[in-house]
């Protein structure tokens, strides 16, 4: 393997993609000292260009380096991810169009605007701000696990010397690019980049999966060593029962059902729908994109598959799990595909990464200081935005430390705990007036206090790691529980609290004047 | 008068089992969590391809449930 072409390919690429990003301020020119026109590309993305913002949030480190990671490791359980992209759309199909239409009738530019005038809650908008904007960020700490991921293989094959300072240098030194196309193309700059991104990763995934298995032999082997490998005796499968072992079956379902509910909530996601020019388009692009699943699954796979290529195996033994993708395909292909590959898989960090802090400081502008500076121009808050694109990005990097690369795909699903309670206000609140603040907010709280604890207690009581390993509770009581994603107890009781206590005091009042029409 | 009515009606709940059904399916795990090896596919378990597979005739079956939608939309009906 020639590294310098590996690392000569990769740079010559980096550079047009930052060209592209900072060439995207012009693309349907608009004044981007506008927060409107900065945060949501001026709401006028088609079809198609909608279905890759979309999509760009589906192509993530999430996809390239945690689900592999976490399906090498433990196998089955963590193919949930397919049915979650499945069952994602038609949740989205059916509210998102809703919230588009109601945000295009009063002008609101975020969900919280929403919720903010459907409970007539100054106080509940923002913390519904904040529970956003802080499930963004292990978000985005999971893409600079990607992109950390791609340079240790990449740096650490082409030196004999120890690479974490010049892997450690070179992220920062992504980031600082980042924060500045960021900063001057605003969304503009993640949609045109995302098209390259995307396009780059589609080739990848597919020479890769049809290359791959015929090279090494079909799937047959591949399997067979890969039950042999996976690590914890739950995960295994049981003896004529299927791949996934039905101790998990509940584990499973609640994982990809709940994830389902959640990719919507984030506010990059809602970000990206408000960023279509109608409802009409808007559903079309979301039915499609399915199909983007299908790269996700077959990126999982590549976790399986890795078992059969033996020096795959001993990069990953080397540079961990978490480098699974990188690992295989350096393994596996020439040196110029190695190149571009990487750097699909290093870019699809760094494009979702912009996304997701774009949509943080959206909200953190115009939902939690906006109340208190009304004053505020147009100029001032697109100013403020931006700054804050770059700081929230930093913060992310603190959350590297909390979760271990090990679990890595535990970052996106800690995001989900935290970004499913504010589902009552959002999604409930869409389809009816008859929720009251005071019992969402309380259920809000509760669900929060109970994900957390359950989280400590699955981790540190249950178990007994050393950083947080697991999202699944284990119910010994009832038995046939068994296991639950800790999100979908947390939301429950979250939904429950709303509802029930929304009676209560709609029916102490007699009337339901409680929520603004 | 009350037949349009029955009529929308009608494609409403079309557009809905198509959203529904692809999901129930992807949901249903014990369905596809099979240990036949009879199922497999160039060596590849029922478990990892049938979701693969279900991908695509959700797809299809989202597209048209937008489709309905986006009639019914134009329409003023919903």
């Amino acid at each position: 393997m020639n590294n310098t072409v590996v690392i000569g390919v990769f740079l010559v690429l980096f550079a047009i993609f930052i060209a592209l990003g900072f060439w995207a301020s012009r693309f349907r020119k608009g004044d981007l000292s506008e927060i409107g026109e900065w945060a949501l590309a001026g709401r006028r993305l088609g079809a198609y260009l909608a279905w890759f913002l979309v999509g760009a949030d589906l192509y993530t480190a999430y996809t390239f380096i945690a689900i592999p990671e976490s399906i090498f490791l433990h196998g089955a359980i963590y193919y949930f991810a397919v049915p979650y992209v499945g069952i994602a759309f038609a949740v989205a199909i059916i509210t998102m169009p809703r919230l588009w239409k109601i945000s295009k009738d009063k002008d609101y530019v975020t969900a919280v605007d929403m919720v903010h005038d459907k409970f007539n809650s100054q106080t509940l908008a923002i913390l519904i701000a904040i529970t956003g904007i802080i499930a963004e960020l292990p978000y985005i700490a999971l893409q600079i696990y990607g992109m950390q991921a791609v340079l240790t293989v990449m740096i650490g094959q082409a030196t004999s010397y120890d690479a974490t300072l010049i892997t450690e240098l070179s992220l920062v030194l992504a980031f600082i690019i980042l924060a500045a196309f960021t900063f001057t193309s605003g969304l503009r700059g993640a949609t045109i980049t995302a098209l390259m991104k995307d396009g780059i990763i589609i080739v990848t995934v597919v020479v890769a999966i049809i290359a791959i298995p015929i090279y090494i032999g079909g799937f047959g082997n591949a399997m067979t060593a890969f039950a042999a490998g996976i690590i914890h005796p739950v995960h295994a499968p049981v003896t004529g029962t299927g791949d996934l072992s039905p101790l998990l079956f509940n584990g499973f379902i609640s994982l990809s059902i709940m994830s389902a509910l959640a990719l919507y909530l984030y506010p990059h996601a809602i970000n990206g729908v408000y960023s279509v020019d109608s409802t009409k388009k808007l559903r079309l692009s979301t039915a499609m994109l399915p199909i983007y699943g299908v790269g996700l699954a077959l990126l999982a796979l590549l976790g399986i598959l890795a078992y059969s290529s033996p020096s795959a195996m001993a990069l990953i033994s080397k540079y961990g799990a978490v480098t699974v993708v990188p690992s295989l395909l350096y393994a596996e292909f020439p040196d110029w595909f190695v190149g571009i590959a990487f750097l699909g898989i290093f870019i699809g960090g760094l494009v979702p990464a912009s996304i997701m802090a774009i949509s943080q400081a959206n909200l953190m502008v115009r939902n939690v200081i906006k109340p208190f500076r009304p004053k505020m121009d147009g100029k001032t808050e697109a100013r403020m935005a931006k700054w804050f694109s770059v700081i929230f990005k930093f913060i992310a990097l603190g959350f590297i430390f909390l979760i271990p690369a090990t679990f890595a795909l535990g970052l996106q699903l800690v995001g989900g705990i935290i970004v499913l309670q504010t589902l009552p206000s959002i999604y409930l609140a869409m389809y009816t007036k008859r929720l009251e603040k005071w019992s969402v907010g309380i259920g809000w709280a509760i669900g929060l206090v109970l994900g957390t604890y359950m989280l400590y207690a699955a981790n540190f009581v249950q178990h007994t790691y050393a950083s947080i390993s697991t999202v699944l509770f284990d119910f010994t009581a009832p038995s046939w529980v068994t296991f639950l994603y800790i999100g979908f107890v947390a939301l429950l009781a979250n939904v429950v609290i709303s509802v029930v206590g929304s009676l209560i005091v709609n029916a102490v009042r007699g009337q339901s004047k409680t929520v603004k029409a | 008068m009350n037949e349009s009515k029955n009529d929308v009606l009608t494609r409403k709940i079309i557009a809905g089992l198509l959203l529904l059904i692809p999901a129930a399916v992807f949901s249903l795990t014990p369905l596809y969590n099979s240990a036949s090896p009879s199922l497999d596919l160039l060596g590849l378990t029922f478990f990892y391809w049938f979701p693969i597979a279900w991908l695509f005739v959700s797809a299809l079956a989202y597209v048209i449930a937008a489709t309905i939608l986006n009639k019914l939309e134009a329409e003023g009906k919903i």
